[in-house]
């Protein structure tokens, strides 16, 4: 986060400055051109009246003008050179016609070396040559010295103020972006742990009354609703428990009563009281098996509305496996099936150790029930991209690719006959807890058979938050 | 033994108490919480079964008002809620079992069986436990039977553990699959019935008197017959 609020600062910083570097140069430029066309128009100006004395009074004319001008305040930094056919010098404050560096018609640009204090300095002139009359050459100029000056000292408030106005928007910039990045954050922080199931967690309100809180306090009424829907139906799932668990239960006491009397009183060999015998513990055997499929049904409920109450947990996956792997060993065995665990060490989720180990269970024993004698179950963790995949693989008949997808689907079922045993909603459970992990449940073709692939995120969604909680 | 039942179903509790009766217990029967509360505290009972959802005071209430009143007594709750995080609520809030309706009778009968014998085993557990021939030391992790040493997998030894500190109580399948292995669901298939069969393979093969017992209906059980 941190880097990122730096990151961000420097991007605004770095095209603020941009900007004013960009609006400082056009000022410059045109500040710059409006005080070179106003040197121009002034030395224009200036050689226009000496022309004008040198057509009343010819060479005399020019001298007595510039005379003049030496001694009254005339225009400040000009620079006058007069000189005849053989270029001596006749008036004018420069020692010798001067080397010129640029030449643009009438314009010309050289410098004047000067001491000042013992140093050497050079000091730009821009003039103007004319040619009054046969063999005379004026200049007149103006020395740039101060415009100069104030150039380099314009460039350098400019660049001072640019570095201060950025090094500021840079601070102000980070400050911004950290306490925006710091809300995101929180928002994140708090709808992971919603996701992970405490619906009760909401987003903080700063109370600047921005946009922020805006839509912190339009999520937190969904969070409201949602957490009333969810105890709505959390509520409903234990009250429909309660109310069909109630009457099997009687059920089942009346059934094993009348057993029990049976056993009593009933001589042994008597073919009608065998006959009620029997009939007796087929009903037990379905209210048991009643009984099944609606504790599968209520868990696939639960865990797919995440109205699962227990926080979730370090689950430390490869020894869950190991432990599963050797409760089935001996059935395979019997089975003739062998049974291969093979788990990366130290794969550890978050989650729902009994609803992971019951997920787990179902895929295994889904595999051994359908794998022919001599067949192979493979039982394997992977970790790739921060998920970590456990995959129950068998060598049975596997499932047609049309189905796959559907047979994890909530409450689908692909065969409509009633389960010999179990409650028939393995599968869906198993997808059900995936689910409810933040990961999935794939079938998948094994060639032959079926693979099982349950992923898991590594750093489960309702992370580490709700182990600091607990 | 006494029993104290506290379930509000009258139809079920007239069963209940009629089954309990017949298996040798004496049984007093509270048919909501208040009066199941004062009966708890009135009386000295070895043991408590109660509903869950009870009215005027629930039964897990109940429990956690004994427990703060320092009552000890072993209480099973019996419940129609049925998932893990209602178990552990149950026994969180001092209930020392935890059992879904509906139940096979032989389930609850086991269950409080071992939860009486429970109340009355000593604080320190034995490290060495004996049934016959058979010596199990736990520290040595060593099985012995006629002196002979017998080689078991670390699971069979945990089993075997197990049904050695209940000998001569029923324990059931679902008993087992909590106790050795800690998972709290019907694994559907008879994963437990070939895990005993190894087991039974391991301690009583070539041996006149078996130990392992298979109850009908209900699970196992280790004892001298």
């Amino acid at each position: 986060m941190r880097t990122s609020a730096l990151r961000l600062s420097v991007v605004y910083a770095a095209s603020f400055a941009a900007a004013l570097v960009l609006l400082v140069f056009v000022i410059y430029v045109l500040t710059t051109r409006f005080i070179n066309a106003e040197v121009d128009t002034v030395i224009e100006r200036d050689a226009l009246s000496i022309l004008e004395a040198y057509g009343r009074s010819g060479t005399r004319g020019i001298i007595n003008e510039l005379d003049l001008r030496e001694r009254t305040f005339s225009r400040i930094n000009a620079v006058y050179l007069v000189t005849d056919a053989e270029g001596f010098v006749i008036a004018g404050n420069l020692p010798a016609w001067p080397v010129m560096r640029g030449r643009d018609g009438r314009w010309v640009e050289f410098e004047i070396e000067l001491r000042e204090g013992g140093l050497e300095t050079g000091r730009p002139v821009r003039a103007m040559v004319l040619e009054p009359g046969p063999g005379l050459r004026l200049l007149v100029g103006t020395d740039l010295s101060d415009r100069r000056d104030l150039g380099r000292r314009f460039a350098v408030a400019a660049g001072i103020g640019t570095l201060l106005v950025t090094l500021i928007a840079l601070g102000i910039g980070y400050r911004q972006s950290q306490r925006i990045l710091a809300r995101v954050e929180a928002v994140s922080r708090t709808c992971k742990e919603i996701v992970g199931g405490n619906l009760a967690g909401r987003l903080p309100i700063s109370g600047d009354d921005d946009e922020f809180d805006t839509l912190a306090i339009e999520v937190n009424s969904l969070l409201a609703r949602l957490a009333r829907t969810t105890e709505i139906l959390r509520t409903s799932l234990h009250s429909a428990a309660h109310d069909l668990r109630s009457p099997m239960h009687r059920m089942r006491l009346r059934m094993e009563q009348a057993l029990g009397e049976e056993q009593a009183t009933g001589s042994a060999g008597d073919a009608a009281t065998g006959a009620q015998r029997d009939t007796l513990e087929l009903l037990l055997r379905d209210v048991d098996q009643m009984q099944r499929v609606l504790t599968a049904l209520l868990q696939i409920a639960e865990a797919e509305s995440g109205t699962v109450g227990a926080r979730p947990e370090p689950v430390n996956l490869d020894v869950m496996l190991d432990e599963l792997g050797e409760l089935y060993q001996p059935q395979a065995e019997q089975q003739g099936i062998s049974l291969v665990v093979g788990c990366a060490p130290g794969s550890r989720v978050l989650g729902h150790r009994q609803l992971l180990a019951q997920a787990v269970a179902n895929l295994i024993d889904n595999a051994l029930k359908f794998t022919p004698s001599g067949g192979r179950v493979e039982l394997r963790t992977q970790v790739a991209d921060g998920r970590l995949a456990i995959s129950v693989a068998d060598s049975g008949p596997g499932i047609p690719a049309e189905d796959r997808t559907r047979a994890v689907e909530p409450f689908v079922r692909l065969s409509n006959a009633p389960p010999r045993d179990g409650s028939g909603l393995g599968l869906n459970l198993a997808a059900a807890v995936a689910r409810l992990h933040g990961g999935s449940l794939r079938l998948e073709d094994n060639q032959p058979g079926l693979v099982a692939r349950l992923e898991l995120p590594v750093g489960a969604p309702s992370g580490a938050t709700s182990i600091d909680r607990a | 033994m006494n029993l104290l039942l506290i379930e509000d179903d009258r139809d079920a509790a007239g069963y209940l108490v009629k089954a309990l009766a017949e298996a040798g217990y004496q049984v007093d029967h509270a048919a909501d919480g208040r009066d199941g509360l004062f009966q708890a505290t009135e009386h000295t009972y070895d043991g408590i079964v109660a509903d869950r959802m009870l009215p005027h005071l629930d039964g897990l209430t109940i429990i956690e008002i004994l427990r703060k009143q320092g009552n000890r007594t072993p209480v099973l709750i019996l419940s129609a809620l049925g998932s893990v995080d209602h178990r552990v609520e149950g026994l969180r809030a001092g209930g020392d079992d935890y059992l879904t309706k509906p139940f096979a009778l032989s389930e609850l009968l086991a269950r409080i069986e071992a939860l009486l014998r429970r109340g009355q085993v000593s604080p320190a557990p034995e490290m060495k436990l004996r049934l016959a021939d058979l010596e199990m030391d736990v520290l040595a992790r060593t099985v012995t039977r006629a002196g002979r040493r017998i080689e078991v997998t670390a699971r069979e030894f945990k089993l075997l553990e197990y049904l050695l500190r209940r000998a001569g109580q029923v324990v059931t399948r679902t008993m087992l699959l909590e106790g050795v292995w800690d998972l709290h669901f019907d694994p559907q298939t008879n994963v437990i019935d070939v895990h005993l069969s190894r087991l039974r393979q391991a301690i009583d093969k070539g041996f006149d008197r078996p130990l392992i017992h298979t109850v009908r209906g209900a699970g196992y059980t280790l004892r001298v017959d």
